[in-house]
């Protein structure tokens, strides 16, 4: 168990919802008002601009499928964008990755002989396709950060700036993406994908044409949750974590895993431990483990000098020797927080 | 490549390199200082766009630029706020400016100029400085150019001197890499921080004024096309040091010298790879040649006493 991120979540986990909550929605009702600001300021009725947003975003069937779809691209880069930065990676180049899976989900949606495949494979496969190259595009940037310790955020913008620009080489150049010149007025684009390769609509009903991205987003939302909330990757290094990372680098291989498990969760009863609050729990349960522990990572428990497994007389005298107990001192004192 | 081809070739060079040049030092000032200040792009923007206002309702190039200058300080002012005072991620507060200032300047264009998009704007006056510009053949070429591009150098100039030599810029070189010690000499982290966005602001004014009323003489919706960002590259790539800095502008403006000298030499390339070509260029720098340890220490971590 390598536990690379851990955070308890903090007692009052109540009231914290409500800036969560309260500084988006400010955030957006500022925005809206700095915009009807700019729209009244170069001289239009604010009432006219207010009913023709309307009108656009939920004023018939089709504006609302519209709006999901837009939307669900948002989200799906907003997704992505929060799993990288539970790791503290900022991942700016979402422009970037979406015109490489776009290019490459455009090609083999073309020219992939997918058109007649059976059970959805026509769409599913470029899709696929898409994910793999905007991944990849999106590891370019890993490695250097991982190899040459390139700071994420200017890797990431320039490889957005070199995606779009080869996303325009695409539908520029004949030898690629480019439809057929037939005039000297063929638009800069390519031809359009099969009727197959297009992903499917949910109601079939082009008035109100909200695609099966909508139900795959909200597969990925769930997973994504799980991932941050329930697994050791998505919980944010705190303070009290960061010690444990220290106190980590002292112990072994069996303690490691103890402490792997215990960060990932808090709350629950650490086995071995009778005491009383959770918080007590953990700590009792750290101490407990911490003193049968592998200590020589070679499978053997420690013993006592009589050789018992037991820890005799000299057990607290051991404790404050003990590596673990030195280094985790007061964070664990303190327990999760 | 004939002599005179390589002339112009040197002078589209550090003509298209000085926007970079000029934001990059503004940017390797604040960045020396702590504060990672993504809004380059937006402020060079806002300085191209006031400046073209400027200069073509007064007819006067030199109220452009002094337009330019005045009102990038409020979006300078704006990040300094978010990212000292209010001390928000520095990263996402700067590219929301951008897209702020992207969108104000695309409508107040189209709202100020319409359809007369394709008018004349007065530009800076070109020079020629006596000496140099006289060397037979390649003096005209090369160094007949904007006087903002001279100023800009001296500027420079007595950028890096004042970091390398005075108090001021041990404060901030220290503000970035050991702001606690700052505190604790009686400066003011926040003060220091501040100044330097604003500085910050003040070069990529004059860089995105060079872009307007300095080179093309028009302004057009979202002209700066990313140079902000490749100004960030060039500090990245010179290891936060005035010398390489400017070094990598200098490249980056050859990198997209080609984009006009390739087609002249009769080489066809794909436009768009011809476009790419700097920040492929900026990537691999920033990829292969820049160690790990090079950043100032709390760069891009708002200070908290």
């Amino acid at each position: 168990m390598t536990a690379v991120e851990c955070a308890p979540k903090p007692a009052g986990a109540r009231w914290r919802l409500r800036p969560t909550l309260l500084v988006p929605l400010a955030a957006v009702v500022f925005a809206a008002l700095v915009g009807l600001a700019l729209i009244a300021s170069v001289g239009v009725k604010v009432p006219d601009a207010i009913a023709a947003f309307i009108d656009g975003t939920v004023g018939s069937p089709y504006a609302i499928a519209a709006s999901i779809n837009r939307s669900i691209a948002f989200s799906l880069v907003g997704f992505g964008f929060v799993l990288a930065n539970r790791a503290n990676l900022t991942n700016v180049g979402g422009e970037g990755q979406i015109a490489v899976g776009g290019i490459v989900a455009t090609a083999v949606a073309l020219y992939g002989h997918v058109a007649a495949l059976p059970l959805g494979l026509a769409f599913i496969l470029p899709m696929l396709a898409a994910v793999v190259a905007g991944a990849a595009w999106g590891t370019l940037a890993a490695v250097m950060k991982v190899k040459a310790g390139t700071n994420e955020v200017i890797s990431t913008l320039l490889l957005s700036f070199i995606g779009v620009w080869l996303l325009y080489w695409c539908v520029q150049s004949p030898a690629l993406l480019r439809k057929p010149m037939t005039t000297s007025a063929t638009l800069p684009e390519s031809l359009e994908i099969p009727d197959a390769t297009k992903l499917p609509l949910l109601t079939g009903d082009y008035s109100f044409p909200v695609h099966i991205g909508l139900p795959v987003t909200i597969a990925i939302a769930i997973v994504v949750a799980v991932l941050l909330s329930r697994t050791v990757f998505g919980r944010r290094p705190g303070r009290a974590c960061r010690r444990v990372h220290a106190a980590r680098r002292a112990i072994h291989p069996q303690g490691r895993l103890f402490v792997g498990l215990w960060l990932r969760r808090p709350g629950r009863r650490a086995p071995g431990a009778r005491l009383g609050d959770r918080r007590r729990r953990g700590i009792a349960a750290i101490r407990l483990h911490a003193i049968g522990r592998d200590q020589h990572g070679d499978g053997r428990r420690r013993t006592d000098r009589a050789g018992g497994r037991h820890p005799g007389p000299d057990r607290h005298h051991a404790r404050r020797r003990d590596p673990v107990h030195r280094a985790m001192g007061t964070a664990m004192r303190r327990g999760p927080q | 490549m004939t002599w005179a081809l390589f002339a112009v070739f040197l002078g589209s060079s550090i003509r298209l390199a000085t926007p970079l040049l000029l934001a990059g030092i503004g940017e390797l000032v604040s960045e020396r200082s702590g504060v990672l200040n993504m809004s380059i792009e937006g402020m060079m923007l806002m300085g191209a766009f006031a400046a073209a206002v400027g200069s073509w309702a007064t007819g006067d190039p030199l109220l452009g630029l002094l337009l330019a200058i005045i009102a990038v300080q409020p979006v300078a002012l704006l990040q300094a706020v978010l990212s000292n005072s209010l001390r928000a991620n520095q990263i996402v507060s700067g590219i929301g400016i951008n897209i702020l200032v992207l969108g104000a300047t695309t409508l107040a264009y189209r709202e100020i100029f319409g359809a007369r998009s394709r008018a004349e704007i007065p530009g800076l006056a070109k020079i020629r400085p006596p000496l140099i510009g006289d060397i037979a053949g390649i003096g005209a070429a090369v160094f007949e150019q904007v006087w903002l591009l001279y100023a800009g150098v001296a500027l420079i100039v007595i950028t890096a001197l004042v970091l390398r030599y005075t108090s001021i810029g041990l404060a901030i070189h220290a503000a970035g890499a050991e702001p606690k010690a700052v505190d604790k000499s009686g400066l003011s982290v926040t003060r220091i921080r501040y100044g330097c966005v604003l500085f910050a602001g003040f070069m990529s004014s004059l860089a995105g004024a060079f872009l307007s009323i300095g080179d093309i003489h028009t302004f057009t919706e979202g002209m700066t096309r990313g140079a902000g960002y490749l100004a960030i590259a060039s500090v990245i790539f010179g290891k936060w040091k005035i010398g390489g800095t400017v070094f990598a502008c200098l490249l980056f403006g050859a990198a997209t010298a080609l984009q006009f000298q390739l087609p002249a030499l009769g080489i066809a390339v794909p436009n768009a790879l011809l476009i790419m070509l700097p920040y492929l260029l900026a990537l691999l720098a920033v990829g292969g040649l820049v160690g790990r340890q090079m950043a100032p220490a709390t760069l891009g971590e708002p200070y908290r006493r």
